[in-house]
Parts: C-alpha cells; sequence; structure tokens
C-alpha cells in the first residue's frame, strides 16, 4: 500500500474511532435527588475552561459534567472570565444539557487561591482574603477558599475564614501525599471554629485529566429555588456537603448522613450512559489511526 | 525523527507540486491530534462533534506555528520549493510533539491512576529531537549553511518558548505566583 493509500485507511479509521465513541456515549438526563424536603444538586465549583488554563470551552464542559452526575458547575479560570463571555458571546451555553454554568474566577492572589462564584466581572486579586471576599461579595458571588494546604495554608486565618463562604474540604490534592487527607480534614476543622456555617465544598479543580467532579459538592436546595440564585444561597448558608473522590463526605454531620449513599456510588460511577467496552474501542481506533496519521506524515 | 537529515532529504527529492489547500495536510494533521488530545484526555473519550469543538479551539496552536514558521523561513529559501511544499515539509517536525500529545492523552494521569512524573521525562524526547530536525529541515530542505541553520532554529525555539510562557503565564495567572516566590 503507498504512503497516500496508508494515509486515506487511518483517516477512515479516524472517522471510524470517532463514530464509535458517538454510540458508546448515550448520555441521558439526570434528575437530581431528594433528601429530607431538598432538592440534592450535585456540583462542582473549581472548574478551569477554554480559553485559559482548561482543555475544554465552556459548552464541551458542560456535556462532560451531565456524564459525571453534575447538576451545576462554576468557571473559575485565573483572574479571568474570557471562556465565560465566549461561551456567551457564540451562545453556546449549556441550556442543552441542563447542567446550570455558573460564572465566576479563581482569584489568583499572592499567597492564596480563592474560587469566586457568581460574578459579573472578574475581582482585582491584590489585598488579602478578606479584601476579595468582600469584592466577591459586592457583586452578589461567594467566596470558596480553594486548596487552602501547604503552601497556601498560612494565608487562611480565622479572619479569612469569617470573610469566606465556603472552603474546600475535599479536592484531588488531598491524595497527593499520605498526610495531605489528613491536612485537608485540619483545614475544614480550623474553618469552622472560626465560621461555624461556612459551607464544605468539593471540588475538581479540573484542567484536563483527572475527571470534573471527581471530588463534588452536594447542595441542599428548597424545590422552588432550583437555579444558580438558588445555588449561591445554599452555599453562603453553608447547606453543603463535600465528597471526595473516595467515596467520603466531609460537612455538617445531619447533611452528610443525606449523601453519604451518594457519595459512595458517585465515586465508583462510570460517565453515564457510557458503554465502557464501545469507549475503549473507539479511544484506541482513534489514537492509532492518529499515529499512523503522524508516522505517515514523516515519510510521506 | 532518528535520521531528519536522511529523512528531509528524502523527502526534498519526491516530485511534489501541492497547492495552498496541499500544505495544510501536516498542519491539519498537528491540529487534528492536539484536538484529539485534549479531548481524550480531559474526557476519556472522543466523538465527532467533540473532537471537532476542541480541534478548532486550539486551532491557535497551529495557527501560531504557522506564523512562527513563516518568520523564520527565509523567502529566498523558501522559493526553490515553493511556500506550500516548504511549510508542508516543515510540519514534518511536528511529529515528536504530536507523539507526546497522544502519549498524554492516553496515559491520563489521574489522582489514583498513573504518576505524571513519566509524562514529564517523555516531554524531554521532543524537546530534544524537534531543534534536531528543524536545524535538519533548514538545511536540507532549504539549502541554508550549518551556522545560518543553527542561527535560525534558535530564534524558531525562542519564539515557540517565548509566544508559550507568555501563554501559559497569562493562563495560569503567573505575576501573582511570581511575586509569592519572591515573597
Amino acid at each position: 500500500m503507498s504512503g497516500r493509500g496508508i494515509r486515506a485507511a487511518a483517516w477512515v479509521f479516524f472517522a471510524a474511532g470517532l463514530a464509535l465513541g458517538a454510540a458508546g456515549d448515550r448520555v441521558a438526563a439526570r434528575t437530581p435527588p431528594m433528601r429530607a424536603g431538598y432538592v440534592v444538586l450535585a456540583g462542582d465549583f473549581h472548574v478551569h475552561s477554554f480559553p485559559g488554563d482548561g482543555a475544554l470551552p465552556p459548552w464541551d464542559i458542560a456535556h462532560e459534567a451531565q456524564r459525571r452526575r453534575l447538576d451545576v458547575i462554576g468557571l473559575t479560570n485565573h483572574n479571568a472570565m474570557y471562556s465565560w463571555r465566549l461561551a456567551r458571546t457564540l451562545g453556546w451555553m449549556s441550556d442543552a444539557t441542563g447542567v446550570l454554568e455558573l460564572p465566576g474566577d479563581e482569584v489568583t492572589g499572592v499567597g492564596f487561591h480563592v474560587a469566586a462564584i457568581g460574578l459579573d466581572r472578574p475581582v482585582p486579586w491584590r489585598g488579602s482574603i478578606a479584601d476579595v471576599a468582600a469584592a466577591i461579595h459586592a457583586q452578589g458571588g461567594v467566596a470558596i477558599g480553594a486548596h487552602p494546604v501547604e503552601w497556601y495554608r498560612q494565608a487562611f486565618d480565622a479572619t479569612a475564614y469569617r470573610a469566606l463562604d465556603g472552603i474546600e474540604a475535599a479536592h484531588p490534592a488531598m491524595f497527593d501525599t499520605p498526610t495531605s487527607r489528613l491536612e485537608f480534614q485540619e483545614v475544614y476543622l480550623d474553618a469552622v471554629a472560626a465560621h461555624p456555617s461556612i459551607a464544605a465544598i468539593g471540588s475538581s479543580d479540573y484542567h484536563t485529566w483527572a475527571p470534573i467532579g471527581v471530588c463534588r459538592t452536594y447542595l441542599f436546595l428548597p424545590a422552588g429555588n432550583v437555579d444558580g440564585e438558588g445555588v449561591i444561597d445554599a452555599i453562603r448558608a453553608g447547606r453543603t456537603v463535600a465528597c471526595d473522590a473516595s467515596g467520603v463526605t466531609h460537612g455538617p454531620a445531619a447533611l452528610s448522613t443525606l449523601v453519604q449513599d451518594d457519595c459512595s456510588s458517585d465515586a465508583d460511577a462510570p460517565p453515564l450512559g457510557e458503554i465502557a467496552s464501545v469507549t475503549l474501542a473507539s479511544n484506541w481506533v482513534t489514537c492509532l489511526a492518529l499515529v499512523t496519521l503522524v508516522l505517515g506524515g514523516i515519510l510521506d | 525523527m532518528v535520521a531528519p537529515d536522511a529523512t528531509y532529504a528524502a523527502l526534498v527529492r519526491e516530485p511534489a507540486d501541492i497547492s495552498a489547500v496541499g500544505a495544510l495536510r501536516r498542519p491539519l494533521v498537528a491540529a487534528v491530534v492536539i484536538g484529539s488530545g485534549m479531548a481524550l484526555s480531559s474526557t476519556q473519550h472522543v466523538t465527532p462533534a467533540l473532537v471537532l469543538s476542541t480541534t478548532v479551539m486550539w486551532s491557535f496552536v497551529v495557527m501560531l506555528q504557522v506564523a512562527i514558521a513563516l518568520a523564520v523561513i527565509p523567502r529566498a529559501a523558501a522559493a526553490r520549493l515553493g511556500r506550500a511544499r516548504t511549510l508542508d515539509l516543515f510540519f514534518a517536525s511536528h511529529a515528536p510533539w504530536s507523539l507526546w500529545v497522544l502519549f498524554a492523552a492516553v496515559w491520563g494521569p489521574v489522582l489514583t491512576g498513573h504518576p505524571f512524573k513519566p509524562l514529564w521525562l517523555a516531554a524531554l524526547l521532543p524537546i530534544a529531537l524537534t531543534p534536531r530536525i528543524i536545524a535538519a529541515f533548514f538545511r536540507e530542505v532549504l539549502g541554508l549553511d550549518q551556522r545560518r541553520a543553527a542561527v535560525r532554529t534558535l530564534v524558531h525555539q525562542a519564539l515557540t518558548w517565548g509566544l508559550f510562557v507568555a501563554i501559559f503565564g497569562a493562563a495560569v495567572a503567573l505575576w501573582p505566583r511570581v511575586l509569592q516566590v519572591l515573597r
């Protein structure tokens, strides 16, 4: 077979790989469960997107969030909201998926990061955590302390905790070292001591690789208030439970009990509607076709 | 990739009168590889809509590479084969990074999965190979002498990495992080 023939075959296999992928992706609408009279939404409030340091644009993130059983996400690029504006300008928001996308940013200051949800414009990053939180509140948003461990921890003191609405109690970094999980627990206990109603937040800090929602937040919303405002209100009121990737909940005991089973099952669950064997075959066919195209490009 | 001089010498010998559209073949493969790699690494699956979206979004990387190539390829030298064919052959140098992107997507270092270190170690290969290939391109395709080829390669790499640092730095809010380190 000539080089041209090999390349043509590779393109055919590439298209076949994508078609297989579509066949293995049968995501359906999800109905959030009811617990103790509340609608329980699953959320991820630390999500990076394109353009920014995330791999996917907001419309693809919405689809991926739906596959990963999430109902609401916050777009939080570093000191920027370009991806949100791009999606809004193009009119490609998440309506079709049913996933609620909230605008925000990850305020990246000197020595701390704060996930800001419910913004109109980026928040100035200079100043203390309390300054940043005040600027977020002025826009009607909520301020969540992001990965408050290791070298960021010293910025999170009692004053900071009192200024924040939430704190990341579950984050992929808690699996970095044997002591990381313990440090997250210590920080959460310190935060609750300073601010008893501070919301326990679970976030994936999604850029690429680690799945969106790998750590997540369950929010308890009154049945008549299931929208962006309801989500912001739930965080502000501390009606949340963080769920980590090993299926363990973190947050108020009364609420944690209500979603322990959801957390355990979500931690192990494959993507919604995915036919695993078909997806695996699709991935390999696509990759091999692409390797052939790359090597074929060298040899002409 | 291992013997870029010989490969480019062979490629140049092949008769090829390609159009401007034909020159897009290798850049298109690079764009599709990047788009598919982003889709695979971020979702562990691919669909036509997803790959189309990521390929279009991330095609700015390839466009920047085309712009850098046009800036560093001397016009007179490009006239030997025609600008389209020259650009087409230039993009053969993308192969090491294309393979790395696919490796990164398949390796998928997630929090309970594979570690990151092999990924960064594997990146040393394209970092080392790409300048060699580009220098060979300047010598074998454009007919530049050793010294001029080395200078052009250096300029190409400086422009590429400079742009990478600028774009990545803006995306991750590098300045507050620098201030944090300095504090």
